[in-house]
């Protein structure tokens, strides 16, 4: 069952054609993503939100960018 | 002669969410909503093996296959993931019908020389769809929606089955009747009391009876009978205007208490109202329905003295149609609909306080565009009760990716 987390993260990521992220820190500690197994985007607003399910071959993690504020965020993980 | 296909996406939430999560992958999946009491909204194939089924609860689904992995579904994966499909499908043909969030109708008459054939095409919209969104279909092709549709429904998962012009009569013969588009159980059950359960049956049966029991359909159900079938794909963005604006609401627990009741359903003529405001839509009606535990589900209307989108209007209606009820128990499901839909029309405020709801209106539905929805609210949606905004709808049939259908739930 996946946890809702939200909590703000900074994130390595390739912007280029799109946006792929490539690492991440999450309390301290350094996840290396070894996956993006979906992506998918929503609106908040008149805000433009990425959405990143991503693995780094042990847990799985959902990993969002807003596009208006461009924050990097860590909504969910399993 | 034309030729439709007819994409189905197979198993689509349940596929998304196995595509998402590699672990999930080859197991007996259901996705449900995020409500205590909800159903399961699509099973994997896995897990239909099983018998888990649309529309079960999670006890059933449970004792029907142990192993079976319940995940809370993300609407807004799904609605992301259906306009990708859709915007795929308009690389084909300018003429795309969104028939629901996991199926369409595409008129590729005209569309094939670039492929070969129909089955080059077919092939060539399910390696895009696989490489681009990284789910599968089933494609059903036919010379009219009602045959591709049969079709796509004949082979699953990944499916191609191609339905040609010679090969319809063989076809229908003795194909049982509910196995068409549009004949449920009761007309089924209907038509079997007349003697007919077959197709070939059906397109047999003289009009003047089936005209007789059925009305302006029966002269319809003969021909879908024949593997006749006149309506056409209505491009989207085409649609016709829609009839009513409405939402409905399963309550996470039976409730009897009127002041909740009355919050649930100002929190829906908040939905009605601002979807209609932001489609520049008014209606003249308002319809309240009640569902009871045990399902019986009734609905009451309310005729208005002028066209409204006004939320408080819409609330007020719904309340007068609320005290005029006598609930005989809880209340299981409660809706909100607006009808007698038209665009641009209303009489302009006459008196200062009318103004000042409107501009208030405005200046909240300018704030929710901006920020997201209910970053304003009512004050008595606050309050607990009423489940603010942050609960998760479910798509309804009727969600379109384009225009007042486009329902954005969570």
């Amino acid at each position: 069952m996946a946890e809702s987390i939200k909590e703000d993260i900074k994130v390595i990521a390739v912007f280029d054609k799109g946006v792929k992220p490539v690492k991440f820190r999450w309390r301290g500690r350094l996840f290396a993503i070894t996956e993006v197994t979906h992506t998918w985007s929503s609106r908040e607003g008149s805000s433009s939100i990425l959405h990143f399910s991503v693995t780094d071959g042990a847990s799985l993690f959902e990993l969002v960018y807003n596009q208006a504020s461009m924050r990097w965020s860590i909504e969910a993980s399993e | 002669m034309r030729l439709i296909l007819h994409v189905d996406m197979n198993a689509f939430f349940a596929s998304v969410e196995q595509r998402c999560n590699p672990a999930l992958r080859g197991k007996p999946i259901a996705v449900v909503g995020s409500a205590k009491r909800t159903v399961v909204t699509t099973a994997s194939y896995e897990a239909r093996k099983f018998g888990v089924k649309t529309g079960m609860n999670r006890f059933e689904a449970a004792r029907a296959c142990p192993s079976l992995i319940f995940v809370i579904g993300n609407n807004r994966k799904y609605i992301d993931a259906s306009v990708r499909i859709l915007e795929v499908l308009k690389t084909f043909s300018p003429m795309v019908e969104a028939y629901s969030i996991d199926e369409a109708f595409i008129d590729i008459t005209g569309c094939l020389s670039p492929f070969g054939s129909a089955e080059g095409l077919a092939r060539a919209v399910k390696e895009r769809i696989r490489e681009e969104v990284g789910l599968t279909c089933s494609i059903g092709i036919a010379p009219n929606k009602l045959l591709a549709k049969l079709a796509s429904d004949m082979q699953k998962p990944d499916g191609l089955v191609i339905i040609d012009e010679a090969g319809i009569p063989r076809l229908l013969e003795d194909l049982p009747v509910n196995e068409l588009w549009g004949i449920g159980p009761r007309l089924t059950e209907h038509l079997g009391r007349m003697g007919v359960r077959t197709c070939g049956q059906l397109g047999r049966f003289p009009a003047g009876i089936l005209r007789e029991r059925f009305g302006i359909i029966g002269e319809r159900l003969r021909l879908m009978g024949q593997g006749i079938y006149s309506s056409e794909v209505v491009p989207i963005g085409q649609e016709e205007e829609a009839k009513s604006v409405g939402h409905s609401t399963t309550l996470p627990a039976d409730i009897s208490e009127k002041a909740i009741i009355k919050k649930y359903i100002l929190k829906l003529s908040e939905m009605v109202g601002a979807r209609a405001r932001e489609h520049g839509l008014k209606g003249s009606k308002v319809c309240l329905t009640v569902r009871y535990p045990d399902f019986y589900t009734f609905s009451r209307q309310k005729t208005l003295a002028s066209h409204t989108n006004d939320t408080r209007a819409i609330y007020a209606a719904a309340l007068y149609i609320l005290e005029a009820m006598r609930l005989r128990t809880a209340v299981r499901l409660l809706g909100v609909s607006l009808s007698g839909i038209a665009k641009g029309v209303g009489q302009l405020a006459l008196f200062e306080e009318d103004r000042r709801r409107e501009k208030l209106l405005e200046a909240m539905d300018a704030v929710n565009r901006s920020f997201g929805d209910y970053t304003v609210t009512w004050g008595t949606l606050m309050d607990e009760g009423a489940g603010g905004g942050d609960d998760t709808g479910v798509i309804s049939p009727a969600w379109r990716p384009v225009g007042v259908k486009r329902v954005n739930v969570k």
